[in-house]
């Protein structure tokens, strides 16, 4: 089993360290290919899974719920 | 499982030759460098002390100035084609050096004003997130990557990709100055946001080589500062602060908040840049580099604020306006060149000294 780590991050998106895959709540698998990759969690990212930092738009509190997990 | 070979070696490529000799442009560019294409010798060192006590007045905004300090600090990089290596640690060039550097300080903290203890203060009450918006509040950009979004033409987006190449070609490494300097988990997590800067293990995937891919297909010379003739002062001044800050210990929190600034307002401007680079139809690869900053950067971003900048100042409380100044003295140089460009660019005029394609 590896040691993944997840950093939620206050207003933004999780933080993911040790990961091969970042599976959705859909079932698709995204392929991780760094050490640590941000996941949304505004789920206004037009990179989705991933953050692209549009969260920083957003004027009114979003649920911040990354929907998947990381394997 | 993918199979990477790493065997052969490509030649060299532009970006791993020393920049040549810029053009002169003014009395103390001039002297410093016919200085320095001869070796370090006691008559030229003496002619350089010289010269440093001779630097008065502001320097901010003067291109002879900014450039002579630009070209000292390079030999802290990758030094001069054809310029001796002894002259990096030459007590005269320190001597110049330090002179320019002091009043490009003091001007700096003149113009920043209170803003670095406003940073402290907020960041100390409130939180640094906050810290950044009050920065970003008090020096608002004038959101020139929203003018490259929909209107800039593609002589202008060149001119856009010329401006950052001095930075962007040596991308990461004024900041990594830090690395030594800092301890615990403000230091890994600086090394955390370079490992990914400089590719993450896999090659031609450094930020600046992704940059050099992009200049090159927009049809520009990719070499490590081909074009510094071109650029005008504000940005030699901008590329001198990053370097100021790494280079001196007295400031790491600044070089360390400097980062952090980086990295917290990169995201939305490489969409803009990635949207302009689509419509002026340049080729796909060209267009790696913004999305990549778009990714990246929104992972870099929550480090280097909260692990990064936020544990250097869990551990060094006093430290914060420092960084308010590193992160206050970028965001005032920053808008200042994106100023220039739009009012160039707006009006037609080209921002860049000489035409570059």
């Amino acid at each position: 089993m590896r040691d993944i780590e997840l950093q939620p991050c206050d207003g933004g998106p999780l933080l993911v360290r040790g990961a091969r895959v970042w599976t959705d709540d859909d079932g698709n698998r995204h392929p991780v290919l760094r050490p640590v990759v941000a996941v949304c969690r505004c789920g206004k990212s037009s990179l989705r899974p991933w953050c692209d930092g549009t969260h920083k738009l957003l004027r009114v509190a979003v649920a911040l719920d990354p929907r998947g997990s990381a394997s | 499982m993918v199979v990477v070979a790493h065997e052969g070696v490509a030649a060299a490529s532009p970006q791993q030759l020393a920049p040549r000799v810029p053009r002169r442009r003014g009395a103390l560019s001039d002297a410093t460098l016919r200085l320095l294409v001869d070796s370090p010798n006691e008559v030229s060192e003496r002619r350089l002390r010289a010269l440093a006590t001779r630097v008065s007045g502001p320097v901010l905004a003067d291109r002879d100035a900014q450039l002579t300090l630009w070209c000292l600090y390079e030999l802290q990089y990758r030094g001069l084609a054809h310029v001796d290596e002894r002259w990096e640690w030459s007590p005269a060039v320190l001597t110049l050096r330090g002179a320019l550097e002091a009043s490009f300080e003091a001007e700096l903290r003149r113009a920043v004003g209170d803003l670095p203890r406003t940073f402290a203060d907020v960041s100390r009450e409130t939180g640094l997130v906050e810290a950044f918006e009050a920065v970003d509040q008090a020096l608002p950009g004038p959101g020139a990557s929203r003018y490259v979004r929909r209107s800039a033409s593609l002589a202008q987006w060149q001119e856009l990709l010329v401006s950052k190449s001095i930075y962007q070609l040596k991308e990461a490494d004024p900041h990594s100055w830090a690395i030594p300097r800092l301890a615990g988990d403000a230091k890994t997590a600086l090394v955390e946001i370079q490992y990914d800067e400089y590719g993450a293990g896999r090659r031609g995937r450094q930020h600046s080589q992704l940059f050099a891919e992009t200049m090159r297909l927009c049809g520009l010379d990719p070499g490590y500062a081909a074009y510094l003739d071109a650029v005008p002062v504000s940005v030699l001044a901008l590329n001198n602060l990053m370097t100021m800050l790494g280079l001196h210990r007295r400031l790491l929190a600044g070089v360390v908040g400097h980062l952090a600034l980086y990295e917290s307002t990169s995201c939305l401007p490489n969409k803009h840049y990635a949207v302009a680079a689509r419509r002026l139809g340049v080729p796909a690869d060209a267009v790696t580099y913004f999305d990549e900053h778009v990714e990246a950067d929104a992972i870099h971003e929550q480090v280097a604020v909260v692990n990064m900048l936020g544990a250097h100042l869990r551990d060094h409380p006093d430290d914060a306006e420092v960084a308010g100044f590193g992160v206050a003295a970028g965001a005032l140089l920053d808008n200042e060149l994106a100023r220039q460009q739009l009012a160039c660019w707006r009006a037609g005029r080209p921002f860049l000294l000489e035409r570059v394609a």
